[in-house]
């Protein structure tokens, strides 16, 4: 049994707004008190620069930074040397295409999907425009990518694959790990947008056996302004650094620099990091470790069931978008109704989720490739369920539908 | 009926019954898209200039019924005028939607927006097809 009552009282904001109704985890999820408390600790009782002082008060703070790689080195089963804290999903990917940069020759090809989030497209759209590359689009097929497309697009040009685990606007799951095995001999860099993925389902990286795996914190109860990419080993040393700056060469003098010899992600990490949001993001995994990625999928997907069977009561009133896939993401559309009307109040309107103290999420995602192409439509409403979300949460939301889909009609 | 209940029967008819909507472009009219990236409003503006007047204006788009119904109002507005005075009232109508002073006389139907100064949220709704107008006027200008 998911005890979610429980649950609640792990997280503050639940006593500070008694009657929220949070469906917008899909955006950013809520932070439990273990991850706020471990990043107060370290401004409260640590708050030194790691890497630089040799005293030893800044030990801890080190101890407590290096704690977090390895813990998150041990959730996604991967080396303690490959992983990369990075400020988001976003920034890690645009540094990734950055440094890819001189790998790539005119003419190279890169494939992307038509369900991927901007933060895993506009990078290579980008890359593509200023090194005359060929951006190759695989459309999605029932919604999903049907790896075999992929398959037909690659040519012996083709030298990256990027694409989503979870897509952020349908939910969809692709087989990473076939995906890889199938192009491994190829010599194809393979790149997964995680962001969506390790909130919600195990992920074993090592299993997968991709290049590049990406994750933002504070999806995963982390905190803001912290992510994570793990690279795999050998094609670090491909790579041009991130940035450049403190803490990250072996030797450096007017005409040269070397990198740290072990260097792994020290080569990616220059400058003084985000330390107390790296803290922080080590709580958030040790807690989502704890519950359990793969029984907060199961809770997910017994809500989504949930408040499908009570859509489908009110059938006429709402378009849904993903009812086939199992995940915790609803999207979909009052009919009639305006996306932004259903929100937000006006002059005009005061029945919204907003009135019912409900948080979703509404317009396009930051997806108009799935909104252009695979749904077409110019805008939807994504309610999306977590560990925290209770068959309450549903009810109040199928609730308000009615509510709102009445007050236009 | 008060102030505020009349102002939103007028936004509402406005959505409910569009005037000037079209469904695609008519000849002889410039074309100017505007967006709202994050929630979805869609507008087309089509316009047809006689020298520095503005002889027609017509649209087509989808939004919530806030931008809709500004943009079939705002249709109304601008015939007939010239491009500065249009412009000028855009910027009437955006020191409105912001709670700011303005002269109140310039406008018909679109007084009714005066209460979306309560609703910063939906500023950007209101004012998308009087910023689409204006930015191709100023270019025009």
């Amino acid at each position: 049994m998911f005890d979610v009552q429980k649950i609640k009282q792990d997280f503050s904001i639940f006593k500070n707004n008694i009657d929220l109704v949070y469906l917008d985890s899909a955006a950013t999820s809520l932070k439990p008190d273990v991850v706020i408390r471990a990043m107060n600790e370290y401004y409260e009782k640590y708050p030194y620069s790691i890497g630089r002082g040799s005293y030893s008060m800044a030990q801890k703070a080190v101890q407590k930074y290096e704690d977090s790689r390895q813990t998150i080195a041990n959730f996604l089963n991967v080396d303690y040397l490959e992983v990369i804290f990075t400020r988001s999903t976003t920034s890690a990917i645009n540094n990734i295409a950055n440094s890819l940069e001189d790998q790539f020759q005119e003419g190279d090809e890169i494939i992307v999907t038509n369900l991927e989030h901007h933060s895993n497209f506009l990078p290579w759209q980008q890359l593509s425009q200023k090194k005359n590359l060929k951006l190759v689009i695989v459309s999605a097929k029932n919604k999903a990518i049907d790896l075999n497309d992929i398959y037909d697009k690659i040519t012996p040009r083709t030298k990256l694959i990027a694409i989503h685990h979870m897509s952020n606007v349908i939910g969809d799951v692709v087989d990473v790990k076939e995906l890889c095995e199938n192009v491994k001999d190829k010599d194809i860099l393979c790149l997964v947008d995680g962001a969506q993925a390790v909130p919600h389902m195990q992920v074993d990286v090592a299993n997968i056996g991709c290049d590049f795996y990406i994750f933002s914190g504070h999806k995963a109860l982390g905190p803001t302004g912290v992510g994570v990419a793990f690279i795999k080993k050998e094609v670090m040393n491909k790579l041009k650094p991130f940035e450049y700056g403190g803490d990250m060469v072996e030797a450096s003098s007017v005409d040269y620099h070397t990198y740290r010899p072990k260097a792994g992600f020290e080569k990616f990490e220059a400058g003084t990091p985000s330390i107390a949001e790296v803290i922080g993001l080590g709580a958030a995994i040790k807690y989502l470790k704890k519950i359990g990625p793969d029984k907060i999928h199961e809770h997910e997907v017994a809500l989504k069931k949930y408040a499908l069977e009570k859509l489908k009561l009110i059938k006429n009133k709402v378009t849904i978008y993903n009812e086939e896939f199992e995940n915790g993401l609803l999207t979909f559309n009052i009919n009639d109704v305006a996306v932004h009307d259903a929100v937000s109040a006006s002059l005009v309107n005061e029945v919204t989720f907003d009135s019912a103290n409900i948080a979703l999420r509404d317009g396009q995602l930051c997806n108009n490739l799935t909104m252009k192409y695979v749904l077409g439509e110019t805008s939807v409403l994504r309610a999306s369920f977590y560990l925290y979300n209770s068959y309450e949460d549903i009810d109040a939301l199928i609730n308000q539908i009615n509510k709102i889909y009445d007050a236009w009609h | 009926m008060n102030e505020q209940e009349l102002h939103k029967q007028i936004i509402l008819s406005h959505y409910k019954e569009p005037q000037n909507k079209v469904d695609s472009l008519p000849e002889g009219y410039l074309i100017q898209k505007g967006v709202n990236p994050s929630c979805g409003d869609e507008l087309e503006l089509y316009i047809k200039l006689n020298g520095d007047t503005i002889e027609d204006v017509k649209y087509n788009g989808s939004g919530c019924s806030i931008c809709c119904a500004s943009a079939s109002i705002l249709t109304q507005e601008v015939k007939n005028k010239s491009i500065p005075k249009v412009i000028s009232n855009s910027h009437k109508f955006e020191q409105m939607l912001k709670g700011e002073e303005f002269t109140e006389d310039v406008f018909e139907d679109a007084i009714a927006f005066k209460g979306i100064a309560n609703f910063p949220a939906r500023f950007k709704c209101a004012f998308l097809p009087w910023k689409t107008l204006s930015d191709l006027l100023t270019k025009k200008e």
